[in-house]
C-alpha cells in the first residue's frame, strides 16, 4: 500500500496511530495461529494458463481446455 | 455575494477584473480562485440555483451521428452545473494520453502531465477526494494489463459508496459564493454574446439576459467561457459566424474532434480473491464492504501504443459474494473444471470505457432550430473510427485473457467485440463526457485554445472545460477540468491588466 492510500484510508476510516499499531501485533499473532492460510493457498486456486487458448461460448471467453459446456451469465 | 437576476436589476458593481461564464465544476473552481488572489469576479449561471425547466430546455438540441442522449439529458442547468448529478468518479488521467502518437492524427497534448501536477492537490480538494499521484500498477509480469483504482468524490469526509453522494457544487460551494465579497454571483442570467473592439479582438463586455427578456451588459478585462463541452462550442460558433472565423476558427476547428468514451456492458463476471491482493481483507472483500475505490482492468498504454489500440479498461464494478453451490454450477458449468480453494467467489457485471481517437468529423455544429433568445442551438454529429472499434475490442479481450492467464476467473464480452463487428453494430452507449470541439493546440490550424486556454485570436477570450482537451484518454474528465481551471486561474492572476 503505498503512503497515499495508507492516507486517505486513515483519514477517510478514522483509524487512529494506536488502533493501526494494536492491529499490526494482531497480526503478528494471527500468522503463527494459523489464521492468515489463506496467504499458503492461493496457489491452489483455479489454474493459470500461460497462453490460453481463447473460446467463445454464451458470451464467455474461456481457455479451450475449460469446461465449455453451455453457459449462462451468473446474475440470471 | 449571490443575486437573483428574476429579483431584479442586479447590483453590478462597475468592471470587473474577471467575468466567469458558468457556474459548474470549472467555473466554481475558478471563481473561488481568483478571488483567493484578490481578484474581482462575477460569475454567471443561466439556471437557478435548483432545477427549473425553464432553463433545462436551453440545453435542447439535435443529435444527428451515433446514438447518443438528446442534448438536454446528460447536462444540468443550474448552479453546480452536471455535478447535480454526476456519480463523482475521479480518475488520474495517465501520462502518455498527454504525448502523441505517430500513428494516430492530432494526438496528444502540447502540454505534458507535469504542467497539471502543481494542480492535483487542490483540485482534489475541491472534489471531495483525496490526491492522486497514480492510478495504475503493473497486474502481472507480462506488462500487458495494469490495475487501476478508480476514486470517487465525496460530499463528506466519511464515504460510503451505498449511501454517500458526490459532490454537488452548487449545493456544496453556495455558501462560500455568498460569503465570497469579491465574487459576485448572478444566478438567472443568461450569456447571449460578447461586445467586441473589432480592431483589436478584444472582448469588452458580455451581453445578459434575464427570463423578463430585460438584458444587462457585464465588462471585465477577461472573460471565461466555463459552460461545459457542448455549451462553449456552441458560443464559439456563434462568435465567429459574428466575426469572420476570427477567434479559434481560423483552421475550421471550432465544434470539430468532439469526443466521448464510448461505454458497454460487457456481461458478467467472476473472480477469486486472488485479484487486487493475497490478503483477503486488502483483497476484493474490500470493495464487497464498502469503499471510496473501483477497480479497473486497464491494458498498460505503452502496450496498447505499441499494438495499434487506444487506452481503455474494463470497471469490475460492485463485486458480490456468491456460494460455491450446485445452482451456480449449474448456471455456468465451466466453473465445474476448475479448482476452488473457498467456497465462495466473486461476481458482478463487467463494464467497459474506451478512448476515442480525435476525429475531425465528429464534430458540433448549430442546428437550424433556435432557443428562446434566438440562438441557434448545438447540433452533435458523434462518429467514430475503426481504431475506436479495435479499442473497445482489444481492451476487452485483454483484460479477459488477463483474468485466465493469472487463474483469477473469467469475464464475458459483448458478442459483437468478439466477431469483429463495426461501430453501428455495437451496442455502445455515450458515457455524457463531452469533450473536444475547443481543442488546446500549438496553432490554430489544429485547434482552438492555445496552451493557456486563451482561444487563439482573442486577447482576453478563454474556456474551462472539456471542450479544450485535444485527447480523452481513460480518465473520467472532471478532475482534469478542475486541475486545467486552477492552472487557468494561475494563469489570469499573473498576467499584467
Amino acid at each position: 500500500m503505498d503512503r497515499v492510500e495508507y492516507t486517505s484510508m486513515n483519514r477517510k476510516s478514522g483509524v487512529t496511530r494506536r488502533q493501526m499499531v494494536y492491529l499490526a501485533l494482531g497480526l503478528c499473532a494471527a500468522v503463527p495461529a494459523g489464521y492468515v492460510t489463506s496467504l499458503a493457498v492461493n496457489d491452489a486456486m483455479i489454474p493459470r494458463v500461460a497462453t490460453p487458448d481463447l473460446v467463445f461460448v454464451d458470451g464467455w471467453v474461456l481457455d479451450s481446455h475449460d469446461n465449455i459446456a453451455t453457459s449462462v451469465a451468473l446474475d440470471e | 455575494m449571490i443575486n437573483d437576476l428574476k429579483a431584479g436589476p442586479p447590483p453590478i458593481h462597475g468592471h470587473y477584473d474577471h467575468c466567469v461564464i458558468g457556474a459548474g465544476a470549472a467555473g466554481i473552481s475558478l471563481a473561488l480562485a481568483l478571488a483567493a488572489a484578490k481578484k474581482r469576479v462575477i460569475l454567471l449561471e443561466g439556471g437557478d440555483r435548483d432545477f427549473t425547466s425553464e432553463s433545462q430546455q436551453l440545453y435542447e438540441g439535435d443529435v444527428t451521428g451515433l446514438d447518443t442522449h438528446a442534448l438536454d439529458v446528460p447536462r444540468l442547468r443550474y448552479l453546480g452545473g452536471t455535478t447535480g448529478h454526476w456519480t463523482g468518479r475521479v480518475l488520474h488521467r495517465d501520462a502518455a494520453d498527454f504525448v502523441p502518437r505517430d500513428d494516430i492524427s492530432l494526438s496528444g497534448w502540447p502540454i505534458r502531465e507535469q504542467a497539471l501536477v502543481p494542480y492535483q492537490s487542490d483540485a482534489a480538494e475541491l472534489l471531495g477526494t483525496t490526491r492522486i499521484r497514480r492510478s495504475r500498477r503493473q497486474a502481472d509480469d507480462t506488462g500487458t494489463i495494469d490495475i487501476v483504482t478508480q476514486h470517487f468524490s465525496s460530499s463528506d469526509a466519511i464515504f460510503d459508496l451505498n449511501k454517500d453522494e458526490p459532490r454537488r457544487f452548487g449545493a456544496h460551494f453556495a455558501r462560500a459564493l455568498q460569503d465570497a465579497a469579491d465574487i459576485d454571483t448572478l444566478i438567472n442570467a443568461n450569456f447571449v454574446g460578447f461586445d467586441v473592439d473589432g480592431a483589436t479582438g478584444r472582448m469588452i463586455s458580455a451581453q445578459v439576459v434575464g427570463y423578463d427578456d430585460a438584458r444587462y451588459t457585464i465588462s471585465a478585462d477577461n472573460f471565461i467561457m466555463a459552460m461545459g463541452g457542448i455549451e462553449n462550442t456552441r458560443a464559439l460558433l456563434h462568435l465567429n459566424d459574428e466575426y469572420d472565423n476570427r477567434f479559434g476558427n481560423q483552421g475550421d476547428m471550432v465544434g470539430r474532434c468532439f469526443m466521448d468514451h464510448p461505454r458497454l456492458p460487457l456481461g458478467s463476471y467472476f473472480i477469486t480473491q486472488r485479484l487486487f491482493s493475497p490478503l483477503p481483507y486488502f483483497g476484493v472483500e474490500r470493495l464487497v464492504r464498502r469503499s471510496p475505490k473501483q477497480m479497473v482492468l486497464s491494458p498498460n498504454p505503452n502496450y496498447a501504443r505499441r499494438n495499434g489500440f487506444l487506452n481503455g479498461g474494463v470497471w469490475l464494478n460492485f463485486p458480490r459474494r456468491r456460494p460455491l453451490s450446485d445452482d451456480t454450477l449449474d448456471s455456468a458449468p465451466f466453473l465445474r473444471g476448475l479448482t476452488f480453494d473457498h467456497d465462495y467467489f466473486f461476481t458482478g457485471e463487467g463494464l467497459l470505457f474506451a478512448e476515442q481517437a480525435p476525429n475531425p468529423d465528429s464534430r458540433l455544429t448549430l442546428s437550424d432550430n433556435k432557443d428562446r433568445f434566438g440562438l441557434r442551438q448545438a447540433a452533435l454529429d458523434w462518429q467514430l473510427l475503426p481504431i475506436d472499434v479495435e479499442t473497445m475490442r482489444r481492451v476487452s479481450l485483454e483484460a479477459a485473457e488477463f483474468l485466465i492467464r493469472n487463474g483469477i476467473g473469467r469475464m464475458q464480452i459483448d458478442p459483437s467485440l468478439w466477431q469483429g463487428a463495426t461501430s453501428s453494430d455495437i451496442p455502445m452507449m455515450s458515457s455524457s463526457h463531452h469533450m473536444g470541439g475547443t481543442r488546446m493546440s500549438e496553432t490554430s490550424q489544429t485547434g482552438v485554445v492555445d496552451t493557456d486556454c486563451r482561444v487563439h485570436g482573442a486577447q482576453n477570450l478563454y474556456v474551462a472545460s472539456g471542450a479544450v482537451f485535444p485527447t480523452s484518454g481513460l480518465a473520467n474528465p472532471t478532475y482534469t477540468i478542475v486541475q486545467l481551471a486552477l492552472r487557468l486561474a494561475d494563469h489570469l492572476v499573473a498576467k499584467p491588466a
